[in-house]
């Protein structure tokens, strides 16, 4: 009866895999169909029917989702089931070959269905956001191609598709971050957001070389078993280098700087990229090479250290934005230093549920920006919101329920979450790091209380007129309300822990010492700092009035100024980037390069006209020529080959 | 000795009437001797068991191209005033010949030591060697598909003289 | 008996004559000609090797280059009808307009 059970088994495995490969081509698919048809309708003002577009470029990524859902079903039904399909070989070679293949375990199965199911409510809520814009169609062919590229980062077996995934997405950013490209800003927001990923892409890549050279596996199987082989330094290396990728996308201190800026894209694409999936790819990558960082406890440590820093750091430059969509900017750059706490402390799977409940409340929290923005007319500034809690009721709900996730009141998403990576760092004793993310968790309650106020509470003091948001903005607000309310009872603390038992056969099992009451303890204290916080926010901007007077003072300038990370990297690196290349531009290039091949063209010039004699136009000439040249080849020949032909 | 015979008669004429090719002034003599040479060389074909090329050279070489050349020669109707002025043409083709006559030797010197033992006849072959029949099969079986691209080359052949003669000279 | 030097011997020939006569002459007929008798040259050998070799695959070639020798007359005769028309001359030294 069992074995017969199993055979089942197997052969639906076997059956349906090539759905795998499925979710990966729908959105590319759907990318390929809405570019074609964008481009058909170049020439005209319009551009394609929104209706069609907009129905399009949900149905592929709605379908992906359903698929995603339906193979994660048949993975939860049968616990052991991990999903294997290849597409098609890619490169054969005799030392290694790499294939579009494609893997779903728990890790990547629970990613996927995440991202689309996220993707596809952010494609209704875009439906609504990008309406009347010249480029409806254009912005659908890039969301498909990003989810796409998405799926391929998620759901590929080897590092080589992880990769193009990765560039993949990479390119979608740029694309989309510069959507708007006619302001001069907002492309260069994407050119900064590319140049900044492009240097953790070198490390990442560097990282992939050295990984192969030392193991001869791109798949994650294979470099498992191989990597037992390496010594510390390799794996230190491998490490650090995969590591500088991570930090490039998911936006850590000392490659933060671009992921605030991106924001000069629409909203909604905020919240699908620069919030729910594709800055959370650094903690996948660490998560998915787990094996390699618990061999490496010193880039561990240092990931801790990065993590904190940029949690900390990220939480209280929030404290001084005014912009709405900073705010949420800086706090998913302060989540992400959270979740790279936790994947640094060894706790991987504590880090995947903050990556998975920070996409709901996060992208809830864009979405709702999103809304307000569009109901006030492309208004970003807090100081000119204000009491839109009788205007915008739906939102204005989401909005305290995602408000009171991330802060970490319990019984919502991010407080399990958040303590989970809490518990983590205590465990393994890291008491300054856990004081850090203390004193994060705080300082986020603060800020997003403040936004909140800002936004809902008080009077209006903006000017222009307040429109009520369309069904398909409420739609997903109201969905991912629900998931960021509800997404938090997967990872109970303690023996509860789904999600953590879920993941322990991708990412490995991490079980917490501290006693239950400790836990509690804990628990405690986090849930006092998030109600200060919130006592605090309260307290200040409940009855806020204009006008606003910036805070002053060393601490608040320092803060306005973004501890000068900017100023920083454009007196150290741009500047002088600049200068060589001016020097570059005129001596090198001008001066010498083009001297030279100016030179050499003379050459050729005196060559040709003197050469040129020869070609006189006579045909009987020419036949000479060639009975010439038929000479001296069998000349040659002979000379080398029977030298005899000459000896008389 | 039969076969010697014959063999000389036919290289002798076949030489013989190429050096006539190339020393007359009027091209249609010069056209009438070149189908001396290729029915002689014809022959040549015929005494090394090319049954079907033998058939073949005569049919469209001597027969076809030739004829195509001779009828072309009498449409354009050139006088002799009229053709390229050139004095002492047997002199010049005598030294031409002179000139490259060293490239000749070291040629036939060559082919001499490569080959001094093949001087006698060759070895014995099956009877259909050469003939229609095996030809045939070895061009369909192994060749077919260079057969086919010469279909092809023909056809091009055919369509660009179309369009040369349509054009408005 | 005639072996394969000697029909290497006569074919040598026939592509020296060929090729004198291809160099010496201005005709632009004869020249044609001595094309077409250097082809045959080539020919001669082929089959003489064929022979030689006892493998018929020489004669596929030299089939092949009939072939080619019937198209290139086709159209190297166009042509010569056409520059005949337009230049009332068969001289080639008088076609030397495409120089450099």
């Amino acid at each position: 009866m069992h074995t017969e059970h199993a055979t089942t088994t197997l052969a639906i495995s076997l059956q349906s895999n090539w759905l795998l490969s499925m979710v990966v081509l729908l959105p590319f698919l759907g990318a390929l169909l809405l570019g074609l048809l964008t481009l058909s309708q170049v020439k005209n003002e319009q551009g394609p029917s929104e209706k069609l577009v907009g129905l399009l470029g949900t149905a592929f990524p709605a379908l992906a989702a359903i698929l995603a859902l339906f193979l994660f079903a048949q993975q939860l039904s049968q616990g052991e089931l991990v999903w294997h399909h290849t597409l098609a070989s890619w490169l054969e070679t005799s030392r290694f070959s790499i294939d579009f293949a494609f893997m779903m375990d728990h890790l990547s199965g629970l990613m996927a269905v995440m991202i689309t199911f996220i993707g596809t409510l952010i494609h209704i809520f875009s439906i609504a956001y990008m309406h009347g814009d010249r480029g409806f169609a254009r912005y659908f062919t890039y969301l498909n191609l990003f989810l796409g590229s998405m799926l391929l980062l998620i759901l590929s077996d080897n590092l080589v598709g992880l990769f193009m995934g990765w560039e993949g997405v990479g390119v979608c950013s740029f694309l989309l971050i510069g959507f708007w490209f006619d302001d001069p800003a907002k492309a260069g927001a994407g050119t900064k957001a590319f140049v900044v990923n492009r240097i953790g892409d070198f490390g990442f890549i560097l990282g992939i070389i050295f990984l192969f050279w030392n193991t001869q596996h791109f798949d994650y199987t294979g470099i498992q078993s191989a990597i037992q082989n390496l010594s510390p330094t390799q794996i230190n290396t491998i490490a650090f280098l995969l590591l500088v990728g991570a930090l490039g996308k998911s936006a850590q201190i000392p490659l933060h700087v671009w992921l605030p800026d991106a924001m000069a894209g629409p909203t909604p694409v905020s919240a699908l990229i620069h919030a729910a999936t594709m800055v959370t790819a650094g903690v996948y990558l660490i998560a998915r090479m787990h094996f390699l960082y618990e061999l490496s406890p010193s880039v561990s440590m240092l990931i801790v250290l990065i993590g904190s820093l940029t949690a900390f750091v990220a939480a209280t430059i929030a404290l001084v934005q005014t912009d709405i969509k900073k705010v949420l900017a800086y706090s998913t750059v302060s989540q992400l230093g959270y979740m790279f706490m936790g994947v640094g402390a060894g706790a991987y799977a504590a880090g995947i549920f903050h990556v998975f409940t920070h996409a709901f409340f996060k992208a809830a929290l864009f979405l709702g920006a999103g809304a307000v923005i569009h109901c006030l007319h492309h208004e970003q500034s807090l100081l000119k919101m204000g009491g839109l809690r009788k205007k915008m009721p739906v939102t204005h709900a989401v909005m305290l329920i995602s408000c009171l996730a991330i802060a970490g009141i319990p019984p919502l998403a991010g407080f399990f979450s958040k303590d989970e990576i809490l518990l983590a760092l205590w465990d393994k004793g890291l008491f300054v790091f856990w004081t850090l993310g203390l004193l994060t968790a705080g300082l986020t309650a603060f800020y997003m209380f403040r936004l909140y106020y800002l936004t809902f509470a008080g009077d209006y003091r903006g000017e222009s007129e307040v429109s009520t948001e369309p069904f398909l903005m409420k739609l997903p607000l109201g969905l991912l309300a629900i998931g960021a309310a509800l997404a938090g009872l997967l990872g109970l603390p303690g023996s509860y822990n789904w999600i953590s038992g879920w993941l322990a056969p991708a990412v490995g099992a991490h079980h917490p010492t501290a006693s239950p009451t400790v836990m509690g303890g804990l628990m405690l204290i986090s849930v006092a700092f998030a109600g200060v916080g919130i006592g605090i926010a309260r307290s200040r901007y409940k009855n806020f009035a204009l006008p606003y007077t910036a805070p002053t003072g060393p601490l608040a300038n320092m803060l306005q100024n973004k501890y000068g990370f900017d100023l920083l990297y454009e007196n150290v690196i741009v500047e002088p980037l600049r200068k060589l290349g001016r020097f570059g531009w005129t001596i090198a290039d001008r001066l010498l390069i083009d001297g030279a091949i100016t030179a050499g063209t003379w050459v050729y010039r005196v060559l040709g006209l003197s050469l040129k004699q020869l070609q006189f136009g006579n045909l009987r000439a020419y036949a000479h020529y060639l009975i010439f040249g038929v000479f001296m080849l069998a000349y040659l020949y002979f000379m080398r080959h029977m030298p005899e032909v000459f000896r008389l | 000795m039969e076969t010697s015979i014959y063999f000389f008669i036919l290289a002798t004429l076949a030489v013989v009437s190429g050096l006539i090719t190339i020393t007359r002034s009027h091209p249609l003599s010069a056209t009438l001797s070149l189908v001396v040479t290729l029915i002689a060389v014809a022959g040549l074909y015929a005494l090394l068991s090319a049954d079907f090329l033998f058939v073949i050279q005569i049919l469209v070489y001597a027969g076809a191209i030739l004829a195509l050349m001779v009828f072309v020669i009498m449409l354009l109707n050139v006088s002799p005033q009229e053709m390229p002025p050139e004095p002492g043409i047997k002199t010049r083709v005598a030294l031409t010949l002179l000139f490259l006559s060293p490239f000749f030797f070291l040629v036939e010197r060559a082919i001499m030591l490569q080959y001094r033992s093949q001087s006698t006849d060759f070895l014995p072959i099956s009877t259909d060697f050469g003939t229609i029949q095996a030809v045939g099969q070895l061009l369909y079986r192994d060749y077919y598909f260079s057969f086919e691209i010469i279909s092809v080359l023909l056809l091009v052949a055919l369509v660009g003289v179309v369009a040369l003669a349509k054009r408005r000279a | 008996m005639p072996g394969l030097i000697h029909y290497l011997t006569v074919s040598a020939l026939l592509f020296f004559i060929g090729m004198a006569g291809f160099i010496a002459r201005k005709n632009i007929f004869i020249m044609f000609l001595s094309v077409e008798l250097m082809l045959n040259a080539i020919n001669l050998s082929f089959i003489a090797f064929s022979r030689h070799l006892n493998q018929l695959d020489g004669h596929i070639f030299v089939f092949f280059v009939i072939a080619i020798a019937a198209s290139e007359a086709a159209i190297s005769l166009a042509l010569v009808i056409l520059l005949y028309k337009n230049r009332q001359t068969l001289n080639v030294d008088d076609f030397n307009e495409m120089k450099g």
